[in-house]
């Protein structure tokens, strides 16, 4: 397992200090796969080089596998070449005087494990990537997907307790991107290794992960699994960042056990108020969640906006809708060609499990 | 557009449709002139080996027979690849290290190196070679007495020796291999070692395994640099290794002209050789260069690299970086200065310091020859500045736009004489204007030749990389609005370009100033130039005037490089 504690770093920028990271506390479990999430610039990497110990951060410490590898006040600081991680950089960094199977072995014999043993797990590793056959040939003669192939074997072979992982499809193509990563995903359970992953990548995030954690401005705002950051947000940064929302403003009230929330638009009932019953908050509601119809619906009239289809935008297998509802344009997903032209007057419903309330912080 | 205009060769007249003939006459007479100061010193070079010599009736290879056959001519290969060779090694050493230093660590004074380190490649090669005799001459060298009297019973350092011939030359480059490391290290993604890191490995192993492996193509390209540029350096054999009784080729050179009657023919065949030797040396290079693309890594930008957190070994390697400035910079300029200022050689003292005058500075610019190279010294510097600017910015214009056939072939002789050591354009032209019938031999006119021969292909590529970064379209509108080449030239290109104008001049003057091995074979009576004078001042025993004169020297061209640097940074602040 990692757990990172209160972990704090700047760096100075001319004669200025930046706080790249400020006291992030978290941890993982066993064998899980963690998630940070994040704009660039967050801090995500910054997070990633303290675990690994190839930053020294300027507060907090750092455990792995219940061992303290990193305190500040302890004094403790184990260089990286002795936590015994994995780590898939950015750029693979496959060291290109090497051939593939001298690039995967390199961990081991600095280990000074027993030839046999290396050749041994060497082809475990390979095979496990899929590279199984290249072993001979030049790294710089395999193609990015290869190289990031390698990579990984390179930071498994050895077996680490820790798997570290720095944006690491992130020079991919969109297709290569999705089934190397579900390989990843693949390989890391039947691996079972404690997983640390960092993306801006909210896709990749949600589908990849255990757990997610949310970071902007080098904190830490959110952690959960991926259905809950995401049905859940606890915060606005989270709700406007993890997946496509519509946010409005408006005034939380409860009475008689029911939640209400009153915007610009009108008044909707929610089923999820976050623990919250009343005050200024901002609704989340997932274009998704949003169903337009034509008819009014027979309802009792709550959750029901009517409005103008401003315009549709087909984009394959999904279509986005803006409706114009009292000043405020809203979007909707649905399947294929699902919405009437542009220019109806149709109805907007909420289901009022789907209308999720995020309190609206002090950032506003 | 560009395929409808037929492409033609550079020497063909086309009429472009409408207007007449537009064929840009400056550029291409600019190309002509580049191309005959490239190719004719060593056409007439290899011509007057094979032709001239021992004077009408000689057979073809007399000259190669007596140049071969001279006693000690086979050790003087040797003392060449040795001194050359050995130079290289410790720039390399030195400059690698500091490149390291400066890029992976948090070493202190990291700042100073980029701005101290480099004042020895402002200084002249003759200054910064008299200022180490200075201070390890066995019998006046500073250190040397510094040694004495802490009880050392005899001189601990002797200059002139082989060793001493590559300690000056080693120290005097070495910022140059720093320049060079730096950039390879800049270039060289820092996760490749940390990966290694990660992977388990300590700083030695991976220092051993990653990362001089792979940067072991740019240490052995920048090792081939340094070797053919010391090959061809004139400064450290003539003042050190002459006395000392070491011959090398440059130095074997220089003798051949000078005595009477002068040996060209042994001054060409020995030129050819030094050239031979450089042009497998860059050859070799440019092969490890295609060799290093392999190399390439995933991105090709610069590496902000991780700084290694040195701990307490900051001090050390901190207090290494001021020993190592002391050396190149501090004590060189410090012994010139001293001695400036005093009637006689005399170490540090009281009584010493009681007799510092101004005199030397009264008598040295007094000598008629002082006053007469300080003028040509200056005609020369800006003619050759604002002649190789012009001319490079037509030649490149040439290169890099027009759409003529045979324009790379123009790049490459046009920038060949980059290869060519000093001394060897300099008996290249002694050949070429004592066969063709043009009396300039002796004249400043030879000089400017030789000074423009040597730094037109660094104005070329200045302003080609320039060029290159000018959108092609902002020509073209030009020329669309119905201007001429000329005022296209005149009104576009040059002040697009006047950035790289005024940096490349403002290093032109300085190289200017300071060249030396091809000057001291083309000078004349009335037609010299400081860095010969001094030499001169040196060879009579005026070691006080000499002091005073390079102390001037090297304060105008220390304000001269400054100047530079401000332009630099300037241009980079606002660019356009």
């Amino acid at each position: 397992m990692v757990r990172v504690e209160g972990l704090t770093k700047h760096f100075r920028v001319g004669n200025r200090t930046i706080q790249a990271v400020g006291g992030v506390t978290f941890s993982i479990p066993q064998g899980a796969f963690f998630t940070l999430l994040g704009p660039s610039g967050c801090g995500k990497t910054t997070i990633l080089r303290c675990i690994a110990g190839l930053e020294q951060p300027d507060a907090g410490e750092v455990w792995l596998d219940e061992r303290l590898v990193y305190s500040h006040s302890r004094g403790t600081a184990i260089p990286p070449h002795r936590r015994d991680l994995g780590v898939v950089f950015q750029s693979y960094a496959i060291w290109p005087h090497m051939t593939v199977y001298e690039n995967a072995a390199f961990p081991l014999e600095v280990r000074r494990r027993p030839g046999g043993e290396v050749r041994r797990r060497v082809r475990e590793v390979l095979e496990l990537v899929g590279l199984d056959g290249l072993e001979a040939r030049p790294a710089p003669s395999l193609s990015g997907g290869q190289q990031q192939r390698l990579a990984l074997a390179r930071a498994l072979v050895h077996a680490p307790k820790v798997l570290l992982l720095d944006e690491p499809l992130s020079n991919l193509d969109a297709k290569l991107r999705e089934q190397l990563g579900r390989e990843l995903k693949s390989i890391q359970r039947r691996v079972g290794v404690t997983t640390c992953y960092v993306t801006h990548d909210q896709a990749e995030a949600l589908t990849l992960s255990d757990v997610v954690g949310v970071m902007t401005e080098g904190r830490l705002i959110q952690t959960g699994p991926p259905r809950e950051v995401y049905a859940h947000p606890h915060d606005p940064f989270v709700a406007w960042f993890v997946g496509a929302a519509n946010l409005l403003p408006g005034r939380l009230e409860t009475v008689n056990g029911i939640a209400m929330v009153t915007t610009a638009c009108g008044s909707l009932r929610c089923a999820s108020p976050n623990g919250l019953s009343s005050g200024e908050v901002l609704l989340c509601l997932r274009p998704e969640d949003i169903k337009i119809v034509t008819d009014r619906p027979v309802t009792d009239g709550l959750n029901v906006w009517s409005g103008i289809l401003e315009d549709v935008v087909f984009s394959g297998e999904s279509s986005e809708a803006y409706v114009r509802v009292t000043g405020t344009t809203l979007r909707a997903r649905g399947a294929g060609a699902a919405f009437p032209p542009a220019g109806t007057t149709v109805y907007v419903v909420f289901p009022p499990e789907r209308c999720v309330v995020v309190p609206r912080g002090a950032a506003g | 557009m560009s395929q409808a205009v037929p492409s033609r060769p550079f020497w063909r007249l086309s009429p472009a449709p409408g207007r007449g003939y537009s064929w840009p006459l400056v550029p291409s007479l600019a190309s002509l002139a580049a191309a005959y100061l490239a190719l004719s010193p060593v056409i007439f070079l290899i011509y007057g080996t094979l032709v001239g010599g021992d004077g009408p009736g000689q057979s073809l290879f007399a000259s190669y027979l007596r140049a071969y056959t001279a006693p000690g001519a086979v050790r003087m290969l040797g003392n060449s690849v040795t001194y050359a060779a050995g130079a290289a090694v410790l720039s390399l050493l030195l400059g690698t290290i500091l490149a390291w230093l400066h890029e992976r660590t948090n070493t202190a004074f990291r700042g100073t190196l980029f701005i101290l380190g480099i004042v020895p490649l402002i200084l002249p090669g003759v200054l910064f070679t008299i200022a180490w005799i200075f201070l390890l001459s066995p019998n006046i060298g500073l250190v040397n007495l510094a040694a004495r009297t802490l009880g050392v019973p005899t001189a601990p350092f002797n200059i002139y020796s082989l060793g001493g011939m590559i300690w000056v030359d080693g120290l005097h480059y070495s910022p140059f291999a720093f320049l060079m490391m730096s950039a390879a290290f800049r270039s060289m993604n820092p996760a490749l070692e940390e990966s290694a890191f990660v992977s388990g490995a300590g700083l030695g192993t991976t220092v051993r395994r990653i990362t001089l492996r792979l940067m072991a193509p740019s240490l052995l390209s920048v090792f081939l640099l340094l070797f053919i540029r010391n090959l061809g350096t004139f400064e450290v054999p003539a003042l050190i290794g002459r006395p000392a009784g070491i011959e090398v080729f440059t130095a074997k050179i220089w003798a051949a002209t000078r005595r009477y009657p002068p040996d060209f023919g042994l001054a060409g065949v020995y030129a050819l050789t030094l050239l031979l030797l450089t042009s497998v040396g860059l050859f070799v290079n440019s092969r490890l260069l295609r060799d290093t693309r392999r190399y390439a890594t995933v991105t090709g930008e610069g590496f902000r690299g991780r700084v290694l957190d040195l701990g307490p070994w900051r001090a050390v390697t901190g207090a290494g970086v001021l020993a190592y400035l002391t050396i190149i910079a501090l004590m060189p300029l410090a012994v010139l200065l001293w001695n400036s200022f005093l009637p006689f050689f005399m170490p540090p003292s009281r009584q010493a310091l009681a007799a510092v005058t101004l005199h030397n500075y009264a008598v040295a610019f007094s000598y008629p020859q002082v006053a007469r190279g300080l003028r040509n010294s200056l005609i020369l510097a800006v003619g050759t500045a604002a002649l190789t600017m012009l001319i490079s910015a037509s030649v490149a214009w040439m290169v890099v736009r027009s759409r003529t056939r045979g324009r790379w072939l123009l790049d490459v002789v046009a920038t060949f004489p980059i290869t060519l050591p000093g001394i060897v354009i300099g008996v290249g032209l002694i050949w070429t204007y004592l066969t063709l019938p043009v009396p300039i031999y002796g004249t400043l006119w030879i000089l400017l030749i030789a000074y423009l021969t040597r730094f037109l292909p660094y104005g070329i590529r200045a302003c080609g990389a320039a060029l290159t970064q000018i959108h092609r379209e902002l020509e073209d509108a030009g020329e669309l609005s119905g201007g001429t080449w000329g005022v296209r030239f005149r009104r576009i290109v040059l002040p697009l370009l006047r950035p790289a104008l005024i940096a490349g001049g403002t290093y032109i003057l300085i190289v200017s100033v300071r060249e030396f091995s091809s000057s001291v074979l083309l000078w004349g009576p009335r037609a010299e130039v400081l860095s010969v004078v001094l030499f001169d001042l040196w060879q009579s025993g005026l070691f006080q005037q000499v002091s005073a004169m390079g102390s001037a020297l090297c304060a105008g061209l220390i304000v001269l490089a400054a100047a530079f640097w401000w332009v630099n940074r300037r241009q980079e602040l606002n660019p356009g």
